[in-house]
């Protein structure tokens, strides 16, 4: 249904008054394809360029190369009253739900205004609407009337989402939809997430950092590390058999709550941040950090190979 | 009284409107109250001017000339034996409505273009503010002098000249506002949902830069008082039979040995008048200022 091919987005920074501008490469050669009601995580630190994949799937950034197609539709190739039309098929929901609600309306305006500015619907028909999006999303007809300011992280949340989820559309692109909150609402924001794919049949693109979560809501899962997808795969086999240095160990960071296991998931400790993606390292960008690296790593860009146990991963050592 | 910012999301209680919420916490504040409701009291007695003031403020009397403050005339009497407290009645008229044009025509010249800066960046963005840095480079004064020069002396040319003198505040207010409020995430949400520009700019930009406008208003409104009072002073504004409290100054200087009380009570006038129009834009900026966050 989505299908992401060699996708690239690119940034010029610096005020160019003073210093040249440089360019950098938020996101390089992405490949995925995700399915209709499926899961598909996309994870990484900071800096990977996965909060950038996100907008650039829904549009806010153009793509630099590559494209986004939906059912069939390139996106990238949109612009103005077309973009607006096929928008509905695919919503976001935002990090940080204190700033993706507009703080001068009320919560009944800004779960219509998606139904508003595409016609759907208008009048009492719009406030049962509204009303009906609101108890789905755990709500009730008495937070109508306030402001988002008056909500805990948690229920504001569940207004994005009622907001996104308004127009029925196939994809949800979920940036990182739960990190800003506390574990417990997370919890409750993903079994509802879950809820509403099971009655609704969406796909969602799933951005986020934690492990926890995306081993708990995925279906497949892609592996980001400055800018590039370094491996992808089922869930299972990720969590199971990764087979890039840098997901095991981004896997052996993760506590387990069992001493034992823990000691025997120990990995080399990775060294060392991720490098600026303005400055890229050569070959394999992991080369700087990679307990494994050869001479190779340095030299050139591993290339995505697939693996028998489901995925695929670019790595040119792929230890055991 | 309840706080709403210190109410968390789990005991959301019934919801005031923004509206009474601001007049809550705008009420709130005494000395802004007291501000404004001199400002109110002044403006009504402006307009009520003809059937309230004792005297024709224009009715010359040779035989009272530079009186003090006395029961018959409470600010006394000018050269030509006029009633002070008449005159500055009516003069508030003048110097209110001046204050007004100044403010309007600042407005008019700064707001748009700020937002369109704000909105557009770039080479308009450029334009825009290197323009308004040209016209700020310019001493005030002589700018103001010059325009009237230009125009010719009147009060409304030198509203003109004060509301262009005060313009590029404006422009610049609107357009960091607006720059900032253009890269809130809601703008980008409201994008993402399928939002014309237009309704953008129109539900979402505007509602959220307008608040610290209205606090530089006030505040402009007191600064436009005192500039219409410095070129009256000069002669620049108001001509005569017309007077404004600033004129009233001007012409009161000459005789400040023989009747000092003459500079005093119109100086007075305009010296509260600008601390009550501060007073109300300081309460209002408390008053507009977000909501503390409140984390669940």
């Amino acid at each position: 249904m989505l299908e992401v091919r060699n996708l690239a987005i690119n940034f010029k920074v610096g005020s160019g008054l003073l210093t040249r501008k440089r360019l950098l490469k938020a996101v390089q050669q992405m490949d995925f394809t995700v399915a209709a009601g499926e899961t598909f995580a996309v994870v990484g630190e900071s800096g990977s360029g996965k909060s950038t994949l996100a907008r650039a799937v829904v549009r806010l950034v153009q793509p630099a190369n590559g494209s986004v197609h939906l059912d069939g539709e390139d996106l990238t190739a949109l612009s103005g009253a077309r973009l607006r039309r096929v928008r509905p098929n695919l919503q976001m929901v935002f990090q940080d739900p204190y700033a993706s609600l507009d703080p001068s309306k009320l919560i009944r305006d800004i779960v219509a205004e998606p139904l508003a500015v595409h016609g759907r619907a208008q009048g009492a028909e719009l406030e049962t609407e509204v009303l009906r999006l609101l108890r789905l999303v755990g709500l009730d007809a008495h937070h109508m009337a306030r402001y988002p300011h008056e909500f805990s992280g948690g229920q504001r949340q569940r207004v994005a989402i009622a907001r996104a989820i308004a127009l029925r559309p196939k994809l949800l692109v979920l940036d990182e939809a739960v990190s800003a909150l506390d574990v417990s609402t997370q919890n409750q924001i993903l079994n509802l997430l879950e809820d509403l794919q099971r009655e609704f049949g969406m796909a969602y693109l799933f951005i986020s950092h934690d492990l926890g979560v995306v081993r708990h809501i995925a279906d497949r899962v892609a592996v980001t590390y400055l800018g590039r997808i370094v491996e992808q795969g089922p869930t299972k086999r990720i969590f199971e058999a990764p087979a890039h240095p840098y997901t095991r160990a981004l896997l052996a960071a993760v506590p387990v709550p069992d001493p034992k296991r823990q000691r025997a998931n120990r990995e080399p400790p990775l060294s060392g941040e991720i490098p600026s993606p303005l400055d890229p390292p050569s070959g394999c960008a992991f080369h700087g950090r990679c307990p494994f690296a050869q001479p190779v790593c340095r030299e050139q860009i591993p290339v995505h190979e697939q693996l028998a146990n489901g995925g695929s991963v670019a790595c040119h050592v792929r230890p055991k | 009284m309840t706080d709403t910012s210190e109410m968390t999301g789990a005991v959301v209680q019934a919801s005031p409107s923004a509206l009474r919420r601001f007049l809550r916490r705008f009420a709130r504040q005494r000395l802004a109250l007291a501000g404004l409701a001199f400002v109110v009291l002044l403006t009504l007695a402006a307009l009520a001017a003809p059937w309230i003031a004792p005297y024709d403020p224009l009715a010359i009397n040779l035989e009272i000339v530079l009186q003090g403050p006395s029961a018959s005339h409470w600010f006394g009497t000018d050269e030509l034996g006029r009633d002070v407290f008449s005159r500055m009645l009516f003069a508030a008229r003048v110097s209110l409505l001046a204050a007004l044009q100044a403010v309007v025509i600042a407005l008019l010249i700064g707001v748009p273009p700020g937002l369109i800066a704000g909105l557009a960046g770039g080479y308009i963005d450029n334009f825009t503010m290197r323009a308004t840095d040209a016209l700020m480079a310019f001493p005030p004064l002589i700018l103001a002098v010059a325009i009237i020069a230009v125009l010719g002396p009147s009060l409304t040319n030198a509203m003109i000249a004060v509301g262009i003198l005060l313009s590029p505040t404006f422009l610049r207010l609107m357009r960091a506002t607006t720059m900032s409020v253009a890269s809130e995430t809601y703008v980008e949400a409201a994008r993402s949902i399928g939002c014309t520009e237009s309704w953008i700019i129109t539900r979402h930009v505007l509602p959220n830069v307008v608040s610290p406008l209205f606090v530089q208003i006030s505040v402009f409104a007191g600064v436009a008082m005192l500039a219409e009072a410095g070129l009256s002073f000069l002669g620049l504004g108001t001509q005569p039979p017309d007077s404004s409290w600033g004129a009233m100054v001007g012409r009161a200087i000459r005789y400040i040995d023989h009747a000092p009380s003459l500079i005093v009570f119109p100086g007075l006038a305009i010296a509260f008048t600008v601390l009550a129009l501060y007073t109300i834009g300081d309460g209002l900026r408390d008053a507009l200022g977000r909501e503390v966050r409140t984390e669940s």
